[in-house]
Protein backbone atom coordinates (compact mmCIF):
# COMPACT_ATOMS: atom_id res chain seq x y z
CA UNK A 1 0.00 0.00 0.00
CA UNK A 2 1.64 3.38 -1.18
CA UNK A 3 1.56 6.18 1.45
CA UNK A 4 -1.17 8.52 2.20
CA UNK A 5 1.33 11.66 2.26
CA UNK A 6 4.00 13.10 1.28
CA UNK A 7 5.82 16.21 2.43
CA UNK A 8 8.74 18.68 2.74
CA UNK A 9 10.07 18.82 5.92
CA UNK A 10 13.40 19.86 6.86
CA UNK A 11 14.87 19.84 3.31
CA UNK A 12 13.99 15.85 3.18
CA UNK A 13 11.48 14.12 0.71
CA UNK A 14 9.21 12.55 3.60
CA UNK A 15 6.24 9.63 2.53
CA UNK A 16 4.45 8.53 5.50
CA UNK A 17 1.26 6.76 6.55
CA UNK A 18 0.74 9.42 9.06
CA UNK A 19 -0.50 12.52 8.89
CA UNK A 20 2.47 15.48 9.86
CA UNK A 21 1.79 18.72 11.12
CA UNK A 22 2.40 22.26 9.51
CA UNK A 23 3.13 20.64 6.09
CA UNK A 24 1.71 21.00 2.83
CA UNK A 25 0.60 17.67 1.78
CA UNK A 26 2.12 17.23 -2.14
CA UNK A 27 2.31 14.39 -4.49
CA UNK A 28 5.99 13.17 -3.78
CA UNK A 29 6.47 9.71 -5.53
CA UNK A 30 7.33 7.00 -2.77
CA UNK A 31 10.56 6.43 -4.93
CA UNK A 32 11.55 9.45 -4.21
CA UNK A 33 11.44 9.76 -0.92
CA UNK A 34 14.65 10.44 1.42
CA UNK A 35 12.52 8.73 4.13
CA UNK A 36 9.88 6.50 4.46
CA UNK A 37 7.15 6.70 7.64
CA UNK A 38 5.11 3.75 7.46
CA UNK A 39 3.09 0.97 10.43
CA UNK A 40 4.52 -1.58 11.67
CA UNK A 41 5.92 -3.67 14.68
CA UNK A 42 9.19 -2.14 16.83
CA UNK A 43 9.97 -4.91 19.18
CA UNK A 44 10.24 -2.19 22.32
CA UNK A 45 9.51 -4.65 25.22
CA UNK A 46 13.07 -4.33 26.65
CA UNK A 47 12.39 -0.59 26.80
CA UNK A 48 8.92 -0.45 27.87
CA UNK A 49 9.98 -2.46 30.77
CA UNK A 50 11.99 0.45 32.54
CA UNK A 51 8.95 1.98 33.32
CA UNK A 52 10.37 5.55 32.25
CA UNK A 53 7.83 7.30 30.14
CA UNK A 54 10.32 8.03 27.77
CA UNK A 55 12.93 5.31 26.67
CA UNK A 56 15.59 4.63 24.14
CA UNK A 57 18.15 2.63 22.85
CA UNK A 58 20.20 2.33 19.85
CA UNK A 59 21.96 -0.68 17.89
CA UNK A 60 23.61 -0.70 14.73
CA UNK A 61 22.47 1.93 12.25
CA UNK A 62 18.92 2.13 14.42
CA UNK A 63 17.11 3.99 17.09
CA UNK A 64 14.46 2.73 18.86
CA UNK A 65 12.31 4.81 20.86
CA UNK A 66 9.41 4.14 23.15
CA UNK A 67 7.04 6.65 24.86
CA UNK A 68 4.85 5.12 27.30
CA UNK A 69 0.99 5.16 26.14
CA UNK A 70 1.79 6.22 22.59
CA UNK A 71 3.70 4.19 20.62
CA UNK A 72 7.07 2.77 20.17
CA UNK A 73 9.12 3.71 17.10
CA UNK A 74 12.13 2.91 15.20
CA UNK A 75 14.36 5.26 12.82
CA UNK A 76 16.61 3.22 10.48
CA UNK A 77 19.92 5.02 8.53
CA UNK A 78 18.48 8.09 8.03
CA UNK A 79 15.86 6.40 5.71
CA UNK A 80 12.86 4.30 7.44
CA UNK A 81 10.54 5.33 10.58
CA UNK A 82 8.57 2.38 12.00
CA UNK A 83 5.57 3.39 14.12
CA UNK A 84 3.95 0.94 16.18
CA UNK A 85 1.00 2.81 18.20
CA UNK A 86 -0.39 1.22 21.78
CA UNK A 87 -4.19 1.19 21.37
CA UNK A 88 -6.26 4.35 21.21
CA UNK A 89 -3.18 6.57 20.27
CA UNK A 90 -3.80 9.70 18.33
CA UNK A 91 -1.99 10.29 14.90
CA UNK A 92 -1.68 13.53 16.33
CA UNK A 93 0.55 12.63 19.21
CA UNK A 94 2.37 10.07 16.90
CA UNK A 95 3.15 12.97 14.61
CA UNK A 96 4.23 15.22 17.35
CA UNK A 97 6.98 12.38 18.49
CA UNK A 98 7.85 11.59 14.46
CA UNK A 99 8.26 15.42 13.81
CA UNK A 100 10.41 15.79 17.28
CA UNK A 101 12.56 12.90 18.56
CA UNK A 102 12.43 10.69 15.82
CA UNK A 103 13.62 12.61 13.28
CA UNK A 104 16.15 13.85 16.02
CA UNK A 105 17.57 10.46 15.01
CA UNK A 106 17.10 10.53 11.64
CA UNK A 107 18.95 14.02 11.11
CA UNK A 108 22.11 12.68 12.88
CA UNK A 109 22.08 9.40 10.61
CA UNK A 110 21.94 11.24 7.72
CA UNK A 111 25.07 13.61 8.93
CA UNK A 112 22.34 16.80 8.72
CA UNK A 113 23.40 19.33 12.14
CA UNK A 114 19.82 19.86 14.01
CA UNK A 115 19.97 22.35 16.69
CA UNK A 116 17.68 23.21 19.16
CA UNK A 117 16.94 26.53 17.72
CA UNK A 118 14.50 29.08 15.76
CA UNK A 119 15.21 30.54 12.69
CA UNK A 120 14.28 33.54 10.68
CA UNK A 121 15.24 34.50 7.35
CA UNK A 122 17.15 38.35 7.03
CA UNK A 123 17.96 38.95 4.09
CA UNK A 124 19.22 36.55 1.59
CA UNK A 125 20.35 34.67 4.94
CA UNK A 126 18.72 33.64 7.64
CA UNK A 127 19.68 34.09 11.87
CA UNK A 128 18.91 31.33 14.86
CA UNK A 129 17.78 31.78 18.44
CA UNK A 130 19.05 29.12 20.84
CA UNK A 131 18.37 29.08 24.71
CA UNK A 132 17.85 27.02 27.04
CA UNK A 133 14.51 25.17 27.27
CA UNK A 134 11.69 28.26 28.16
CA UNK A 135 14.12 30.90 27.42
CA UNK A 136 12.31 32.46 24.60
CA UNK A 137 13.27 31.37 21.27
CA UNK A 138 9.70 30.55 19.79
CA UNK A 139 8.65 34.22 21.47
CA UNK A 140 11.74 36.19 19.73
CA UNK A 141 10.60 34.13 16.97
CA UNK A 142 6.99 35.00 17.03
CA UNK A 143 7.64 39.02 17.41
CA UNK A 144 9.71 38.90 14.91
CA UNK A 145 7.67 37.42 11.99
CA UNK A 146 5.01 40.10 13.16
CA UNK A 147 7.48 42.69 12.08
CA UNK A 148 8.03 41.00 8.56
CA UNK A 149 10.89 38.74 9.29
CA UNK A 150 10.26 35.51 7.61
CA UNK A 151 10.28 32.13 9.86
CA UNK A 152 12.54 29.46 8.86
CA UNK A 153 12.03 27.05 10.99
CA UNK A 154 10.76 27.32 14.89
CA UNK A 155 12.25 25.33 17.38
CA UNK A 156 14.54 23.14 16.12
CA UNK A 157 16.65 24.09 13.00
CA UNK A 158 18.21 21.89 10.22
CA UNK A 159 21.13 22.40 9.02
CA UNK A 160 23.57 20.67 5.82
CA UNK A 161 27.02 21.72 6.38
CA UNK A 162 28.53 22.20 3.01
CA UNK A 163 31.53 23.40 1.32
CA UNK A 164 29.78 26.74 1.52
CA UNK A 165 29.05 27.09 4.63
CA UNK A 166 25.72 26.22 6.93
CA UNK A 167 22.37 26.41 6.11
CA UNK A 168 18.78 25.97 7.29
CA UNK A 169 16.00 24.53 5.86
CA UNK A 170 12.33 25.32 6.14
CA UNK A 171 10.67 24.07 8.62
CA UNK A 172 6.69 23.59 8.98
CA UNK A 173 5.16 26.89 9.05
CA UNK A 174 3.84 27.13 12.93
CA UNK A 175 5.13 28.89 16.08
CA UNK A 176 4.75 26.90 18.91
CA UNK A 177 4.16 29.51 21.65
CA UNK A 178 2.76 29.29 25.56
CA UNK A 179 -0.41 31.11 25.95
CA UNK A 180 1.23 34.19 27.37
CA UNK A 181 3.14 34.77 23.88
CA UNK A 182 0.11 34.18 22.07
CA UNK A 183 -2.40 36.79 24.12
CA UNK A 184 0.85 39.66 23.73
CA UNK A 185 0.89 38.61 20.12
CA UNK A 186 -3.15 39.23 20.51
CA UNK A 187 -4.35 35.78 19.47
CA UNK A 188 -6.23 33.44 21.20
CA UNK A 189 -5.47 29.79 21.94
CA UNK A 190 -9.03 28.58 21.67
CA UNK A 191 -8.66 29.28 17.57
CA UNK A 192 -5.69 27.32 17.55
CA UNK A 193 -4.31 23.96 17.17
CA UNK A 194 -2.67 22.23 20.56
CA UNK A 195 0.97 21.48 20.07
CA UNK A 196 0.60 18.16 21.97
CA UNK A 197 1.53 16.45 24.44
CA UNK A 198 0.68 17.45 28.23
CA UNK A 199 1.99 20.88 28.10
CA UNK A 200 -0.18 24.54 27.13
CA UNK A 201 1.73 25.06 23.94
CA UNK A 202 -0.30 25.96 21.11
CA UNK A 203 0.56 25.85 17.14
CA UNK A 204 0.42 29.41 15.31
CA UNK A 205 0.64 29.29 11.92
CA UNK A 206 2.53 31.81 10.22
CA UNK A 207 2.50 31.85 6.31
CA UNK A 208 4.42 29.98 4.28
CA UNK A 209 7.60 30.15 3.02
CA UNK A 210 8.32 31.42 -0.62
CA UNK A 211 8.94 28.54 -1.92
CA UNK A 212 12.92 28.30 -2.82
CA UNK A 213 15.60 25.66 -3.79
CA UNK A 214 17.35 24.90 -0.84
CA UNK A 215 18.24 26.10 2.79
CA UNK A 216 18.85 29.57 3.72
CA UNK A 217 22.56 30.21 4.50
CA UNK A 218 23.04 30.58 8.38
CA UNK A 219 24.68 34.10 9.53
CA UNK A 220 24.20 34.50 13.31
CA UNK A 221 23.61 31.93 16.25
CA UNK A 222 22.23 33.77 18.85
CA UNK A 223 22.33 32.47 22.33
CA UNK A 224 19.08 33.96 24.48
CA UNK A 225 19.75 34.49 28.14
CA UNK A 226 18.72 35.52 31.60
CA UNK A 227 20.64 39.19 32.10
CA UNK A 228 20.05 42.33 33.77
CA UNK A 229 19.81 45.84 32.65
CA UNK A 230 19.41 46.43 28.80
CA UNK A 231 19.57 43.74 26.31
CA UNK A 232 22.84 43.64 24.52
CA UNK A 233 24.98 41.73 22.43
CA UNK A 234 28.24 39.92 23.59
CA UNK A 235 30.27 37.82 20.36
CA UNK A 236 31.05 34.32 21.56
CA UNK A 237 34.42 33.28 19.65
CA UNK A 238 37.22 30.41 19.35
CA UNK A 239 36.39 27.38 21.11
CA UNK A 240 33.34 28.86 23.31
CA UNK A 241 31.72 29.30 20.19
CA UNK A 242 31.84 25.62 19.00
CA UNK A 243 30.75 24.51 22.80
CA UNK A 244 27.62 26.42 21.99
CA UNK A 245 26.84 24.77 19.11
CA UNK A 246 27.39 21.44 20.77
CA UNK A 247 25.65 22.23 23.64
CA UNK A 248 22.30 23.21 21.20
CA UNK A 249 22.55 20.27 18.96
CA UNK A 250 19.19 18.78 19.00
CA UNK A 251 18.83 15.04 20.17
CA UNK A 252 22.54 15.02 21.48
CA UNK A 253 22.16 11.64 23.47
CA UNK A 254 22.03 9.12 20.05
CA UNK A 255 24.82 11.07 18.92
CA UNK A 256 27.69 8.96 20.57
CA UNK A 257 25.49 6.01 20.97
CA UNK A 258 25.10 5.70 16.89
CA UNK A 259 29.03 6.46 16.95
CA UNK A 260 28.81 9.66 15.09
CA UNK A 261 30.75 12.17 17.99
CA UNK A 262 33.55 12.32 15.99
CA UNK A 263 31.20 13.46 12.79
CA UNK A 264 28.51 15.68 14.67
CA UNK A 265 31.81 17.19 16.29
CA UNK A 266 33.63 18.02 12.82
CA UNK A 267 29.86 19.76 11.99
CA UNK A 268 30.38 21.93 14.73
CA UNK A 269 33.85 23.22 14.27
CA UNK A 270 32.84 23.84 10.51
CA UNK A 271 29.88 25.75 11.24
CA UNK A 272 31.30 27.42 14.15
CA UNK A 273 34.47 28.61 12.01
CA UNK A 274 31.51 29.91 9.26
CA UNK A 275 28.64 32.11 11.50
CA UNK A 276 28.73 34.44 14.35
CA UNK A 277 27.67 33.19 17.32
CA UNK A 278 26.24 36.05 20.05
CA UNK A 279 25.18 35.80 23.45
CA UNK A 280 21.98 38.08 23.78
CA UNK A 281 21.62 38.83 27.52
CA UNK A 282 17.99 40.41 28.52
CA UNK A 283 15.48 40.99 31.12
CA UNK A 284 12.94 37.98 31.47
CA UNK A 285 9.16 39.48 30.00
CA UNK A 286 7.36 41.19 27.16
CA UNK A 287 7.92 44.66 28.42
CA UNK A 288 12.16 44.34 26.92
CA UNK A 289 10.89 42.80 23.81
CA UNK A 290 10.58 46.00 22.02
CA UNK A 291 14.53 46.19 23.14
CA UNK A 292 15.80 42.54 22.10
CA UNK A 293 14.07 43.25 18.89
CA UNK A 294 16.05 46.81 18.54
CA UNK A 295 19.08 45.33 19.68
CA UNK A 296 19.04 42.55 16.72
CA UNK A 297 18.02 44.64 13.78
CA UNK A 298 20.50 46.44 14.83
CA UNK A 299 22.73 44.15 14.50
CA UNK A 300 21.51 42.88 11.12
CA UNK A 301 22.11 46.66 9.65
CA UNK A 302 25.32 46.57 11.00
CA UNK A 303 26.05 43.12 9.40
CA UNK A 304 24.25 42.47 6.14
CA UNK A 305 24.41 44.27 2.94
CA UNK A 306 21.04 46.01 2.86
CA UNK A 307 19.19 44.20 0.33
CA UNK A 308 17.12 45.61 -2.60
CA UNK B 1 48.51 4.84 37.85
CA UNK B 2 48.64 6.96 35.21
CA UNK B 3 49.26 10.08 37.23
CA UNK B 4 51.75 8.94 39.82
CA UNK B 5 54.22 8.54 36.52
CA UNK B 6 56.11 11.15 36.19
CA UNK B 7 56.91 11.77 32.07
CA UNK B 8 60.72 11.62 31.33
CA UNK B 9 62.58 11.14 27.79
CA UNK B 10 61.98 7.26 27.76
CA UNK B 11 58.32 7.24 28.97
CA UNK B 12 56.27 5.83 26.34
CA UNK B 13 52.85 8.15 25.26
CA UNK B 14 49.75 7.46 23.14
CA UNK B 15 46.82 9.22 22.93
CA UNK B 16 43.71 8.57 24.70
CA UNK B 17 40.63 7.11 22.74
CA UNK B 18 38.27 9.66 24.76
CA UNK B 19 38.69 13.10 23.26
CA UNK B 20 37.10 13.81 19.90
CA UNK B 21 39.66 15.46 17.58
CA UNK B 22 39.16 17.00 14.16
CA UNK B 23 41.31 19.12 12.42
CA UNK B 24 40.72 22.66 10.94
CA UNK B 25 43.02 24.34 8.62
CA UNK B 26 46.52 23.05 10.09
CA UNK B 27 44.79 23.08 13.97
CA UNK B 28 43.36 20.36 16.09
CA UNK B 29 40.52 20.95 18.04
CA UNK B 30 38.99 18.40 20.78
CA UNK B 31 36.55 17.84 22.99
CA UNK B 32 36.43 15.65 25.88
CA UNK B 33 32.93 14.75 27.20
CA UNK B 34 34.48 13.56 30.11
CA UNK B 35 36.26 16.32 30.90
CA UNK B 36 33.26 18.62 29.69
CA UNK B 37 36.11 20.95 27.71
CA UNK B 38 37.20 21.95 25.01
CA UNK B 39 40.66 22.31 23.56
CA UNK B 40 42.16 24.14 20.66
CA UNK B 41 45.77 23.00 19.66
CA UNK B 42 48.27 25.09 17.43
CA UNK B 43 50.40 24.05 14.68
CA UNK B 44 52.91 22.45 16.75
CA UNK B 45 50.91 21.18 19.63
CA UNK B 46 48.65 19.76 16.50
CA UNK B 47 51.45 17.75 14.64
CA UNK B 48 52.68 16.02 18.71
CA UNK B 49 48.65 15.11 19.17
CA UNK B 50 49.31 13.24 15.23
CA UNK B 51 52.53 11.72 15.87
CA UNK B 52 50.49 9.83 19.31
CA UNK B 53 48.35 8.43 16.84
CA UNK B 54 50.81 5.53 17.54
CA UNK B 55 52.42 5.21 20.87
CA UNK B 56 56.17 6.67 20.82
CA UNK B 57 58.90 7.93 23.75
CA UNK B 58 59.08 11.30 24.60
CA UNK B 59 63.02 11.39 22.93
CA UNK B 60 61.28 9.98 19.89
CA UNK B 61 58.52 12.79 19.52
CA UNK B 62 61.60 15.04 20.21
CA UNK B 63 63.63 13.86 17.37
CA UNK B 64 61.00 13.67 15.24
CA UNK B 65 59.71 17.16 16.16
CA UNK B 66 63.28 18.55 15.74
CA UNK B 67 63.67 17.78 12.24
CA UNK B 68 60.61 19.04 10.87
CA UNK B 69 60.36 22.61 12.51
CA UNK B 70 63.90 23.58 13.20
CA UNK B 71 63.89 23.90 16.96
CA UNK B 72 67.03 23.32 19.06
CA UNK B 73 66.71 20.08 20.80
CA UNK B 74 67.18 21.62 24.74
CA UNK B 75 63.93 23.98 24.22
CA UNK B 76 62.46 21.13 22.38
CA UNK B 77 62.67 18.83 25.05
CA UNK B 78 61.35 21.70 27.58
CA UNK B 79 58.40 22.65 25.79
CA UNK B 80 57.46 18.94 24.68
CA UNK B 81 57.77 18.00 28.46
CA UNK B 82 55.30 20.57 29.86
CA UNK B 83 52.89 20.02 26.88
CA UNK B 84 52.56 16.77 27.19
CA UNK B 85 52.26 16.98 31.46
CA UNK B 86 49.29 19.13 30.47
CA UNK B 87 47.99 16.54 27.56
CA UNK B 88 48.16 14.07 30.78
CA UNK B 89 46.57 15.95 33.37
CA UNK B 90 43.46 16.79 31.06
CA UNK B 91 44.00 13.25 30.42
CA UNK B 92 44.04 13.71 26.63
CA UNK B 93 47.11 11.24 25.94
CA UNK B 94 48.10 8.51 28.50
CA UNK B 95 51.33 6.50 29.20
CA UNK B 96 51.86 3.00 27.80
CA UNK B 97 54.39 1.08 30.03
CA UNK B 98 55.66 -1.17 26.80
CA UNK B 99 57.22 0.74 24.16
CA UNK B 100 55.54 0.56 20.75
CA UNK B 101 56.29 -2.93 19.80
CA UNK B 102 52.99 -4.51 19.85
CA UNK B 103 51.11 -6.12 17.23
CA UNK B 104 49.11 -3.95 14.76
CA UNK B 105 51.60 -0.64 15.13
CA UNK B 106 52.98 -0.21 11.93
CA UNK B 107 56.47 0.14 11.42
CA UNK B 108 57.48 3.60 10.76
CA UNK B 109 54.00 4.70 8.91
Amino acid sequence: MSPRHAYRFCGLRVASDIALGGLEDGATEEAAADVTVRYGAVPSSDLLESGARVTWSTEGDTVKLAIRGVAAFSARAGREVVVDPVNGARERDLAVFVQGSVFGAIWHQRGMLALHASSVQVGDACVSFAGASGAGKSTVAAFLTRRGWPLVSDDVSVLSVRQDGPAVWHGPARLKLWEDGLSELGEHPDTLAHAGGRRRKFHLPVSPPVPTSGPVPLHALYLIEDGDGEPRLEPVTGLDAIAAIVRHTYCPEYVSALGLAERHFQLCVATAARIAVLRLPRPRGFAHMDRVLQVLEADWRERARPSG
Amino acid sequence: MIESKAIGPHTVIVQNTEPIAVSVDESIVMMSLKQGKYYGLDRVGSRIWALLEHPRSVAELCAQLCREFEIDEASCRADVHEFLTELANEKLIRVVDEPHSEAGAPAGA
